[in-house]
């Protein structure tokens, strides 16, 4: 019986696999991509993670840390269902919808093939090993794993790895809010009431109702839906509205100011409670995508490929290989998984079994989250999508300026669509919106209005909208925090009250520190003419591919020292993979010769033009500058992951070789009193 | 407040073995309310508070305030690991 229900659901996914490909320039339903991608889920997870489970990993009776280290508070053995919405909740966030959305500028075929291969062999591969790895090892982190597996350098450089991509990422994220909400007393308005909902949240949880965290989380909603509703009423009014309406760099500045504050504040005021609320907002949201993707099943008017593929793209420059895979990271395979897998999950797991729903499930549900945001981006006319994703300087600043450019490039969109649309949306413009979040906004909100009534779209529109800044302004409070902590580490190497946690000044100054490094690329990002994210997200999506890579690396060494050497191909195919694309964009970021790509390219392009009159030398300097901190940046990453991955082969070999005895450094076995 | 402390134990312990309808529905209502807070990493009070009837019996317990507080400060304390 069994055997006839997965034969079913193979054929069922290999046949829309079929129509996919046999698609030639015809319109086909999003539903051919959720069915292959529901398809290739299952069949990977009923076979490829048994296969990891048994035989590579050998999961067995072996009671897991929450059972041994039960204490209630972090070690807490929970049900797999339970853990498994836990750890996707902590996994999920704004990567899995906005790199997908940059990447359609190929056409839809390319990441979708991405995505769902990608996270099968790869991306669920590395959560499921790492959660494994440190589930041996009683919660052990990354870093520490890397340390005590391969050696102290490793352990270092990973750190500062995982530092320096930190940076990266909260200024990424940052511009993408800041490029939302542009102009926009709608957005700005119910993005600055959450401050508020968050505080009373935090004060009821702790001083009036303490610890009754679900009913206050269930007010919060409410008033976060209430002030979005409030938006519109601020955004007509003549004098409320310009109150609100603020230009780029007064956003940026406002985010390192708050992410500075929010990071120095009690945990309990401002991080719990915006984090409680996110994680309630995210997964009701994407439970409402996917039920408005199965309603509506919108057609794909993105074409499949577009001319894009040969690297000419205005969303960003470089071709499809290998700018698809650094763009699309979570979703496929994400370095940052690496962390939450060795995080709070593999405290919780009950039984040793349980690990690959919770890892290899987990993170399958992640890529389908990101197949939905691929479905809300290729379903929008192209041209509405490039005249909200091309940088402001392509387009020209006007709607007329805008659609005779995209017409050049191929798709057809009217000046009055574009006025009309922005108009739907209770927006001035739209144009030029760059960083994937508000073109995924008008996406959702047309799936949304088409499932659930149509004359609501502003209201979705600052629905999706809010639902992002959200969980990236909790991001972006989280990862200050981080960042303090691990530089306050380093600090203490320099001085030691620096690393006293507990210091206040020491805080500050760590905190100012972190703050101003992403505000700096942040500021950057702003006042770049291109926009910014074309250049911060492909550097983005390389440290995060690299960060992958380190995982890999640990991955392969605990599977080599386990003794089980003739299945490392399971995570060294993947890293050979990510080597490769991470390696070739790296490289042709510093060092193509066409200055839309390569980072001295441009810098050069810029000191030409210096040199001819036609660029402003204050301005040019410091594009200048910054081209070649991005290019060093983008050195220093490919150095620190070459070095991580000579220094794991050695070990490798030195085990293979029998050079060093195949020891894992596990905690010993220790009978499951749970029925198994 | 080691009173007010007994008294959270104690209801905790009849929870747990009541069967009439009203214990039911409470029963329905902290087993959801438990779910809920797992899945979105919250602290989990009557929980802690079985932890301790099973495992530690006659040990002290922490009040609801002070589990709250410890919870939150061990998960975001030292920064929340949290992805893109």
């Amino acid at each position: 019986m069994s055997k006839i229900l997965w034969l079913v659901v193979s054929l069922v996914g290999a046949a829309a696999w079929g129509v996919i490909a046999l698609t030639r320039g015809e319109t086909i339903s999003a539903a051919w991509l959720v069915l292959a991608a529901v398809g290739t889920y299952l069949v990977g997870y009923r076979f490829y993670s048994r296969f990891l489970a048994n035989r590579v990993f050998g999961l067995d009776a072996r009671a897991t840390p929450a059972e041994r280290l039960s204490n209630g508070r972090d070690y807490v053995p929970t049900g797999r269902f339970v853990l498994f919405g836990h750890h996707f909740a902590a996994i999920a966030g704004a990567g899995p919808l906005v790199g997908p959305v940059l990447a359609a500028q190929f056409g839809w075929l390319p990441s979708t093939i991405w995505i769902v291969f990608g996270v099968v062999l790869g991306g669920a591969v590395q959560d499921f090993v790492i959660l494994f790895g440190s589930m041996r090892r009683d919660g052990k982190s990354l870093g520490k794993m890397a340390r005590d597996e391969i050696g102290p350098v490793t352990g270092l450089f990973a750190m500062v790895a995982i530092l320096a991509i930190m940076v990266i990422l909260l200024a990424v994220l940052a511009l993408v809010v800041t490029n939302a909400l542009k102009d926009s007393p709608w957005g700005i308005f119910s993005i600055l009431c959450t401050i508020p909902i968050a505080l009373l949240m935090g004060v009821w949880m702790r001083f009036l109702r303490p610890g009754k965290t679900i009913e206050a989380t269930v007010a919060g909603v409410i008033l976060l839906v209430l002030a979005l509703v409030g938006g519109r009423y601020v955004a007509l009014s003549p004098t409320l509205a310009p109150l609100f309406t603020h230009g780029g760099l007064t956003i940026a500045w406002g985010l390192m100011v708050y992410g500075f504050i929010a990071s120095v504040l009690p945990v309990w005021l401002l991080l719990a409670p915006r984090d409680y609320l996110s994680t309630f907002m995210k997964i009701g949201t994407i439970v409402l995508l996917a039920i408005g993707i199965l309603i509506v099943m919108p057609p794909l008017k993105m074409p499949a490929l577009t001319r894009f593929i040969d690297g000419t793209g205005p969303v960003f420059a470089g071709k499809l290989f290998p700018f698809a895979f650094i763009t699309i990271a979570c979703g496929a395979i994400s370095g940052f998984h690496a962390l939450v897998s060795s995080g709070t999950t593999p405290k919780m797991i009950r039984r040793e079994r349980d690990a690959r729903l919770i890892g290899y499930g987990g993170m399958l549900t992640e890529s389908f989250v990101a197949i939905m945001a691929l479905c809300a981006a290729a379903a929008l006319d192209p041209g509405i999508y490039f005249s909200i994703n091309a940088p402001l300087a392509a387009l020209g600043g006007t709607v007329e300026s805008a659609a005779a450019q995209i017409r050049q490039w191929g798709f057809t969109v009217t000046p009055e669509q574009l006025t009309a649309l922005s108009a739907s949306v209770g927006e001035t413009s739209l144009l030029g919106r760059v960083g994937g979040a508000p073109s995924l906004a008008v996406g959702m909100a047309s799936i949304f209005s088409g499932a659930f009534g149509t004359h609501l779209m502003g209201l979705w529109y600052h629905f999706a909208i809010m639902f992002e800044a959200l969980f990236i302004l909790t991001t972006i409070d989280a990862g200050t925090r981080v960042g303090r902590f691990m530089l306050q580490e380093f600090l203490a190497h320099i001085w030691e009250p620096l690393g006293r946690t507990s210091w206040y000044p020491s805080n500050l100054l760590a905190s100012g520190l972190i703050t101003a490094a992403w505000g700096y690329f942040l500021v950057q990002g702003v006042l770049d003419p291109l926009g910014g994210i074309n250049s911060l997200w492909p550097l983005f999506g390389i440290s995060n591919q690299l960060l992958a890579a380190v995982a890999l690396c640990v991955g392969t060494t605990l599977i080599v020292k386990a003794g089980k050497r003739r299945y490392a191909w399971v995570t060294l195919l993947p890293l050979v993979w990510l080597l490769t694309v991470t390696l070739t964009a790296g490289w042709q970021k510093i060092f193509a010769a066409d200055p839309r790509l390569g980072f001295l390219a441009h810098a050069r392009t810029i000191a030409d033009r210096i040199a001819a009159g036609t660029q402003d030398p204050a301005i040019g300097a410091r594009l200048i500058w910054n081209d070649r901190l991005d290019a060093a940046l983008a050195g220093i990453f490919m150095t620190i992951v070459v070095a991580l991955v000579i220094a794991s082969v050695r070990e490798w070999l030195a085990v293979i070789r029998g050079r060093k005895p195949a020891v894992v450094k596990e905690t010993p076995f220790v009978e499951s009193a749970y029925a198994q | 407040m080691p009173s007010d402390e007994v008294v959270t134990l104690s209801e905790a312990k009849g929870l747990l073995s009541g069967h009439g309808l009203l214990q039911r529905l409470r029963r329905f209502r902290m087993t959801t309310g438990a779910t809920l807070k797992r899945v979105c990493g919250m602290p989990d009070y009557p929980g802690y508070l079985q932890h301790m009837a099973e495992r530690h019996p006659g040990c002290p317990v922490l009040s609801e305030r002070q589990f709250y507080d410890e919870q939150v400060m061990a998960r975001y304390g030292n920064g929340a690991s949290r992805c893109c």
